[in-house]
């Protein structure tokens, strides 16, 4: 494995599908973004290795709940339940969804937030009180974070309003910069797809501690290598790019969970699935 | 009425915009087959799953608030006919003061849009476009996406860059006129090779520019749809990069946004194209209102 902490490589991991669905808000279809990463997850494994990746040891999924469920609160309830099984098992937990909601029930399994820091990678800040009526809509997943304690950080973002980043980074805070800092508490840094580009990681690495939780929504990948998610913004980031800040930022500190979110299948040709299944091994392995 | 662009308010009328969103649906001979009338529809749809928050130009656009315009009613009876509502409505709003983005349509519409413009009697055109557009008839056409730089040139400055085809004769022209400004390839960053700067982009233009950005300069990479094959265009960042240079050097009256051609068969091309938008906006909103609070 390259990149994983030393305190956190060994651990066996474990794989929760969560295809819940109920706020997409452009293209529909993500609650078959697990099966689909699964698919592919077992079928990549079993016909070539690829250099770098570690194997993971056991393909064993659970699914935390029916597709058709599309209750906020049986999802955050089945999902927190099966991340805590896993963490009483001492085993890595490894969401897959579904929506970017389902964050919110794998960081309820967490209970002690304010030592774990969140770093997002995102296109969209995520970062609404509420949205289309509901504060569990996927534009809310990040706030849900911070409204728990969470510190938080937020990588290659390019799509916000005005309204979420006034409220979270101060009245004013507009992002030209490429860095937007709060202090807290919870404490957060955003660092835009620009930022991340001219800038680099440097200025948010001090602000990610020793154990994180790491949430990548594919919709942060350049749509040129990353198609099938249910949400596209342009300028995105591309699968080394990504690689990079995750070997440096699990570098020295313990990965304490992760998810892989928003694949679409509807709209992609099969690579975004294999990049998914990539991703979430390179976690399941970290 | 039609829904406004980006913002699910729109301004009763004009006259109090700082920006004004006009959808020109020129359709006459666009390339690979017709479907631009539908284009303005296509990009204002999908501008409401925009969020208006320009994070990297540093302002939201729609605080002010915009106004969009019905679609220009358009007859193709004569050419003079077809382009003049175009070029009527350029003048108009920048005589007023106002900013005005054009959701095309086909490449074609910037020979509308120089008309208004040379009425003016000020400006010149930064083009940005995939084909050089400097042929001179084509189809029995004078007025058609791979004449319409020229059209535009023959009545104020222009200056054509990020374009990776050209027919012999459009270079030429373009060479004899010094309109040709750098191609895709030596606008595209890459490791090793500095690109082509904002300065050679607008060089003999004057201090104040109209924007004319035909979506086909994008690579198929970043705008994927048909029609748009062939490889070595702009990346969407080199583009954004190249606009806020432009944006820094000149004072752009409005800007144009052409050559999507639905059906598309994704909603990628139709969101690019409004984000896009975004970006123009925030960029002018940023340079009319520098520092200031955008809120109404």
């Amino acid at each position: 494995m390259n990149g994983g902490g030393a305190e956190s490589s060994g651990r066996t991991c474990g794989f929760v599908a969560s295809p819940y669905e109920a706020t997409a808000s452009f293209v529909a279809g993500c609650a078959f973004g697990p099966e689909a990463i699964a698919t592919e997850l077992e079928r990549a494994a079993h016909t070539d290795l690829r250099p770098g990746f570690a194997q993971v040891d056991d393909w064993t999924w659970v699914e935390a709940h029916h597709r058709s469920v599309v209750v906020p609160d049986t999802m955050r309830r089945d999902v927190e339940s099966w991340t805590r099984a896993l963490l009483v098992a001492g085993r890595l937990p490894i969401l897959v969804g579904g929506e970017h909601t389902v964050t919110a029930g794998a960081l309820a399994a967490f209970d002690d937030p304010s030592s774990i820091t969140v770093v997002q990678f995102d296109a969209h800040a995520d970062l609404r009180q509420a949205y289309e009526g509901t504060p569990w809509n996927h534009a809310c997943a990040m706030r849900r974070a911070l409204d728990r304690g969470h510190p938080l950080v937020q990588l290659g973002i390019r799509s916000a309003v005005r309204e979420e980043i006034g409220e979270v980074y101060g009245v004013g805070a507009d992002g030209s910069s490429g860095l937007l800092l709060r202090c807290g508490p919870p404490p957060a840094r955003l660092l835009t797809r620009s930022g991340l580009r001219d800038r680099g990681l440097d200025e948010v690495l001090d602000g990610i501690g020793a154990r994180i939780y790491v949430t990548i929504d594919l919709d942060v990948l350049d749509p040129g290598c990353a198609p099938g998610v249910g949400t596209p913004e342009p300028d995105g980031l591309s699968f080394w790019e990504l690689l990079d800040a995750l070997e440096r930022i699990l570098g020295g500190r313990t990965l304490a969970g992760a998810d892989v979110v928003e694949l679409c299948p509807a709209r992609d040709d099969g690579r975004t699935a294999r990049l998914a299944a990539r991703l979430t091994a390179f976690l399941g392995t970290a | 009425m039609a829904p406004p662009f980006l913002t699910a308010e729109n301004l009763p009328d004009a006259t109090r915009a700082w920006a004004v969103v006009v959808p020109v649906p020129f359709d006459r001979c666009a390339a690979p087959a017709p479907g631009a009338r539908l284009a303005p529809a296509e990009i204002v749809a999908a501008s409401h799953q925009v969020e208006t928050h320009d994070l990297e130009a540093g302002c939201d656009p729609t605080d002010r608030g915009l106004f969009t315009a019905p679609p220009l009613e358009l007859d193709y009876s004569t050419e003079d006919v077809a382009l003049a509502p175009i070029g009527d409505a350029v003048e108009a709003h920048a005589r007023a003061g106002r900013f005005a983005l054009l959701l095309g349509g086909e490449a074609t519409v910037l020979a509308g849009s120089a008309r208004g413009l040379a009425r003016l009697g000020r400006g010149g055109v930064v083009r940005l476009e995939g084909v050089l557009g400097c042929e001179d008839v084509r189809h029995g056409l004078r007025a058609v996406p791979r004449t319409a730089t020229r059209r535009a040139s023959e009545l104020l400055p222009v200056r054509s860059s990020g374009w990776r085809l050209a027919a012999e004769e459009a270079r030429a022209f373009a060479t004899g006129k010094d309109l040709a400004g750098p191609t895709a390839r030596r606008l595209a960053a890459r490791p090793g090779v500095a690109p082509a700067t904002a300065d050679e982009v607008v060089a003999g233009l004057p201090q104040d520019v109209w924007l004319a950005l035909d979506l086909g300069v994008l690579d198929p990479s970043a705008l994927p749809m048909p029609g748009n094959l062939e490889p070595g265009g702009l990346a969407y960042a080199d583009l954004t990069a190249l606009l806020t240079n432009v944006f820094a050097s000149r004072r752009v009256l409005g800007a144009e946004l052409t050559g999507l051609c639905p059906p598309t068969g994704d909603v990628l091309p139709a969101f690019v194209a409004a984000r896009l938008g975004l970006r123009i906006l925030a960029l002018a909103h940023r340079q009319r209102f520098p520092g200031g609070d955008g809120r109404r």
